[in-house]
């Protein structure tokens, strides 16, 4: 499945403390109660951490997560 | 190149949905950000689902199998290809029919409750995420009834309310069909299938891909839309008689 | 599956609400008069008209002749007297503006022959009518005995017209003769019926059974011996030479109509027809409160549409709904519990679909109180846990609803929190005092105060035992869990030398008497009320309300020893409305707070309203939920061994890390004042010092994180150096995941090797593939 666009925000000015880079939109897979979702999140080039913002985990990712619950 | 729609969104062909005319007023199929979470069937379980009604029903090279709510074809297409089956599409749509999902494909512009079709010619009918559309749902499952052969089966998939709910009303003012507002229950579309003459082989719960299209609607900012609180079944009906 | 279908009908039997009105019932047609009523008091005449027309048989005419029997079934009987139906009736009859045509059914291809001059033979064509038979009426004057009879209140053109309704119905009329001989027997079969007659229904009043020769035809079908022909005799009447009551009449033609419908469709005759004619209800009707009201005064002119307003408005609408008037829970979905046993059901049941009813059957505070005042006895809370429990066992409770509630349980019930001890110098204990979990976590220093007390106050050595009882467990459905943490239980309680057990909690009282049962348990307000306590004080102090908590409501004993302490520290009290074994929960029981924290406040909140003063409790979740709420409220500790606190009735409730860190310092305290042992070290990430921004902690509170998450974090990105740092303000963001949940929290040094935190936030999907 393609990967979804979940995030409006610039978040570019968040940089990684260790590698010194700036966060990048960058593909990840957000996992609950065996169901995968692919989606696009802003992370670090070199090593791969990655930001979840807050109104994207208490907003779409908490919709989700009672969605997935309730099934 | 393949006719057979692959994965993933970018700019293709219109890979309308299924459901006839402009179909759930929430969540809006013309967006691209639903499009690229819905997929190209624009329906819970994509092809996955599709697979799992031809498997059950046996489906061999050559047989003839009609698609009811084509869409663009996206399905008829993969049952030719993939299957090897002598399928044809219809829909109601006109805008549909006009970008079929690959070229030369038969498609024609039906409803369901009067299908173009001799009776007893086909041996499997699919109707995925349609009949929750349809005006006369019992009308139209006596048409499936109609046109199969004897021992032919019937693939229904579509949103079911949870048991003992009391169907919907209609949208008020005559507003576009929703597969929402259509949707029954699975007793109440069971018992429909029989009232047309066909015995119900099996039938499986596939709430958990209408959740997860919920989930992937949620995660694009869209409505959860029909999807968020409805459930999704498979059933097979098959036709009495012996196969000729 | 959790419930079968029997189940669901017994759990469904138990409540009344769908129970159709005295009324209703007691009618021989089964009008709905609580729907006219309402219709009618809000002045909607051509509504409440359209109800009438629902369910009488040629309502023009049935309504201005009804003797109204619902009247001796009117609870407004004691309290005023009866809704004068009768009166309701015929002024609807009079001033609706529109009667709603009547659409029979499609044809069913059936001829039916009615022999009726009567109303009977009338109420049977026009029932069978609707049914879509095709019927033949036949009769010598059909109508006109109940001309001579009700002449004063039926105008011969509303005859006309109910007669002109039957006809566009497709009633043929067939009359000025005697129909009678229409039923001479057959040539042929002497037990056939006239050719090309499928059924025939014989008016007592145009052909009795006597006349027939058929003998008694059957009381409940009305069949003859000869097949397809239904008769009845008059009804008994009141007195001597007394009019037939109409409505029987109708009832009558009602019955043969039911009866023609089955013969002809070849069902049972007899199946489910106990309700058919007037029976009782079962409904259940509080009458508390309600102020008598006479009939409201006829005017001169007759009934106007302002003496029909006044005298439906005196309908009581009869209802049940005593438990959802009591209980926030249950009002607060919009049902009552036959619905909710159905709701629950499906969910359980459900194959396809959302399980919509998972909050709804995770917010019940399983409290009792619906099954208190419920006159049948209906348990919402049994059935509650009984879908939490099927859900746990399936897999399919939300892991979010009771998560954090069975997180705090296991701390509670950790090393870092529980205590078994004998009494300091001593190597055995009569009793052990076990104040609970929640008492440790709202107020650390009145458990020290309390134990000294049960010390001082008890006949033997008192130990000590610090550690959950296991009730979150119990209410969250996870028995496996529950009877675990009774085994741990239990072996504290054995290592002590199976001391009698003196708890200053009620819901640990419960829960101990079901997973101990060989324990003796007392509560510590009863070992303190009894011989050899202090005398009454002088009166003293303002005024308390007291709150029982839900978990004494079956233990009158306790609720007395807390009233007698109170009376003997001087103080004098108040009940609210609710009290006693009619007592509100204060919206924590059955983890209602954990599964829906909103409607919990809404709980506390409407149990804070239930009185003026300031309450005192025995409980102290209670008295934090209510101090949540704003409520001024006392643990009855804060007055029999109170602290330094200047006014404890203010104090705040401790937010869910203060809670658990009460309980660690309340151990750690222990130990070394009584016990001068130095407890092990803390973990490492809890000497990091926070300092948390005022909209942080709210956020926190809210989202039910803990501070010690966050130290969890800030070490590990210290530790690892994984963090990342906004180019703009400098501060530092980082995550950790050390279960089920992943925490963030937005931070920046203080400059003094502490750290301020700015926000915190968590969700529950995890990050997969990403080092997050």
């Amino acid at each position: 499945m393609s990967t979804l666009k979940v995030l409006d925000g610039d978040y570019s000015g968040w940089r990684c403390a260790a590698c010194g880079q700036s966060l990048v939109m960058a593909p990840a897979v957000l996992e609950y109660m065996g169901s995968r979702f692919e989606v696009e999140l802003p992370r670090c080039p070199a090593c791969g951490l990655t930001l979840v913002p807050e109104d994207l985990a208490l907003g779409k990712m908490l919709e989700v997560e009672k969605l997935l619950e309730d099934k | 190149m393949s006719p057979g729609p692959g994965p993933g969104p970018g700019p293709g062909p219109d890979l309308g949905p299924a459901p006839r005319a402009a179909p759930c007023a929430v969540p809006s199929w013309r967006d691209p950000a639903v499009r690229a979470a819905a997929g190209p069937t624009l329906r819970p379980g994509g092809f996955a689902l599709t697979e799992r009604a031809v498997a059950l029903a046996g489906l061999r090279p050559g047989w003839p199998v009609l698609d009811v709510g084509a869409g663009s074809g996206a399905s008829v297409a993969r049952l030719r290809s993939r299957h090897g089956a002598r399928a044809v599409g219809l829909e109601p749509d006109p805008g549909q029919l006009g970008a079929p999902a690959a070229p030369g494909l038969p498609l024609a512009r039906a409803v369901a409750e009067a299908l173009p079709v001799r009776s007893g010619s086909q041996r499997l009918v699919l109707c995925e995420c349609v009949l929750s559309l349809v005006p006369d749902p019992a009308t139209a499952l006596g048409e499936f009834a109609r046109v199969l052969a004897p021992g032919g089966t019937l693939a229904l998939a579509d949103l079911c309310l949870p048991p003992g709910a009391p169907r919907s009303k209609a949208a008020p003012g005559g507003a576009a069909p929703s597969c929402v507002a259509g949707a029954m229950t699975v007793a109440g579309v069971t018992a429909l299938v029989r009232a047309a003459g066909l015995d119900p082989v099996a039938v499986e719960d596939h709430g958990a891909l209408a959740r997860e299209l919920a989930a992937r609607l949620a995660l694009c900012g869209a409505a959860p839309g029909c999807a968020a609180r409805r459930g999704y079944f498979l059933l097979l009906a098959r036709k009495p008689g012996e196969p000729r | 599956m959790g419930m079968d279908q029997k189940e669901l009908r017994q759990w469904e039997a138990r409540c009344t609400q769908e129970e159709p009105p005295r009324c209703q019932a007691a009618c021989p047609l089964h009008l709905d008069a609580r729907g006219l009523c309402t219709a009618l008091a809000e002045g909607r005449v051509d509504a409440a008209w359209a109800t009438a027309c629902r369910t009488l048989p040629l309502p023009g005419v049935m309504a201005r002749i009804c003797d109204a029997p619902c009247r001796a079934a009117c609870l407004r009987s004691g309290l005023g007297g009866a809704v004068e139906m009768g009166a309701l009736e015929r002024f609807l009859a009079r001033a609706a503006t529109r009667t709603p045509p009547v659409r029979p059914l499609p044809a069913r291809g059936k001829a039916v022959l009615v022999l009726g001059d009567g109303l009977a033979g009338l109420a049977c064509a026009w029932d069978l009518a609707r049914k879509g038979y095709a019927v033949t009426l036949a009769a010598r004057d059909p109508g006109r005995a109940l001309l001579a009879r009700h002449g004063d209140e039926l105008p011969e053109a509303a005859l006309a017209e109910a007669l002109a309704a039957l006809e566009r119905m497709g009633v043929a009329l067939r009359t000025g003769a005697d129909p009678s001989p229409a039923l001479a027997a057959r040539e042929d079969d002497p037990h056939a019926l006239p050719e090309g007659v499928d059924a025939v229904f014989a008016d007592p009043e145009t052909l009795s059974p006597q006349a027939l020769g058929l003998g008694e035809p059957d009381a409940l079908t009305l069949g003859t011996t000869r097949l397809g022909l239904f008769a009845a005799p008059l009804p008994a009447g009141g007195a001597a030479g007394a009019p037939p009551s109409p409505a029987l009449l109708a009832a009558l033609g009602r019955r043969a109509a039911n009866s023609i419908e089955r013969f002809t469709q070849g069902a049972s005759l007899t199946a489910g027809r106990e309700r058919e004619g007037p029976f009782d209800s079962r409904l259940s009707t509080d009458l508390d409160g309600v102020a008598p009201a006479p009939p409201a005064p006829l005017p001169a002119q007759g009934a106007d549409a302002a003496w029909a307003r006044a005298e439906a408005a005196r309908c009581l609408r009869c209802e049940c709904m005593q438990c959802v008037r009591r209980c926030a829970y249950l009002e607060h979905y919009k049902g009552y519990p036959k619905t909710y046993a159905r709701q629950i059901y499906n969910n359980a049941s459900i194959v396809m679909g959302m399980r919509q009813a998972n909050t709804m059957l995770n917010s019940c505070m399983i409290c009792g109180l619906c099954e208190t005042v419920c006159p049948e006895d209906f348990d919402m809370g049994g059935l509650c846990l009984t879908a939490r429990r099927d859900m746990v066992e399936r897999g399919k409770m939300p892991p979010s609803a009771h998560e954090f509630a069975l997180d705090d349980m296991a701390q509670a019930c950790g090393p870092d929190c529980a205590l078994a001890r004998h009494a300091p110098g001593q190597d055995a204990s009569a009793f052990a005092f076990f104040p609970g979990c929640q008492l440790p976590a709202s107020d650390p220093g009145a458990v020290e105060r309390a134990y000294a007390l049960a010390r001082a106050a008890l006949p033997g050595p008192t130990g000590l035992l610090l550690r959950c009882c296991g009730a979150p467990a119990h209410w969250a459905g996870r028995e496996a869990l529950l009877a675990q943490t009774g085994e741990a239980l239990r072996a504290d309680w054995l290592a002590l030398g199976r001391p009698e057990l003196v708890v200053a909690c009620p819901t640990c009282v419960l829960t101990l008497r079901r997973v101990l049962p060989e324990a003796r348990i007392g509560t510590l307000w009863a070992a303190l009320a009894g011989p050899g306590a202090p005398a009454p004080g002088a009166a003293s102090g303002e005024a308390l309300a007291v709150h029982d908590p839900c978990a004494s409501r079956h233990d009158p004993a306790q609720r007395q020893a807390v009233r007698e302490l109170l009376h003997r520290l001087g103080r004098t009290t108040v009940e609210p409305a609710l009290t006693g074994e009619y007592t509100e929960c204060c919206g924590f029981g059955g983890l209602l707070d954990a599964a829906n924290p909103a409607l919990g406040a809404q709980v506390a909140a409407r149990r804070a309203r239930a009185a003026q003063e300031d309450f005192v409790t025995s409980c102290a979740m209670c008295r934090d939920m209510l101090a949540r709420a704003g409520k001024r409220a006392l643990h009855l500790l804060d007055l029999l061994a109170p602290g330094e606190e200047p006014d404890p009735a203010a104090r705040p409730a401790p937010g869910h890390s203060a809670r658990r860190e009460n309980r660690v310092r309340l151990r750690e305290g222990l130990l070394r004042g009584l016990w001068a042992e130095e407890p092990g070290p803390r973990p490492a990430h809890e000497a990091l010092a926070l300092t948390i921004a005022p909209e942080a902690a709210r956020a926190m509170q809210d989202r039910r994180i803990l501070t010690t998450d966050l130290q969890k974090v800030i070490l590990h990105a210290r530790e690892t150096g994984r963090a990342l740092v906004d180019a703009a303000t400098g501060r530092h963001l980082a995550s950790l995941r050390p279960g089920p949940v992943t925490y963030w929290v937005e931070y920046e040094p203080d400059g003094a090797g502490g750290f301020l935190v700015h926000k915190a936030w968590s969700h529950r999907m995890q990050i997969m593939g990403g080092p997050a």
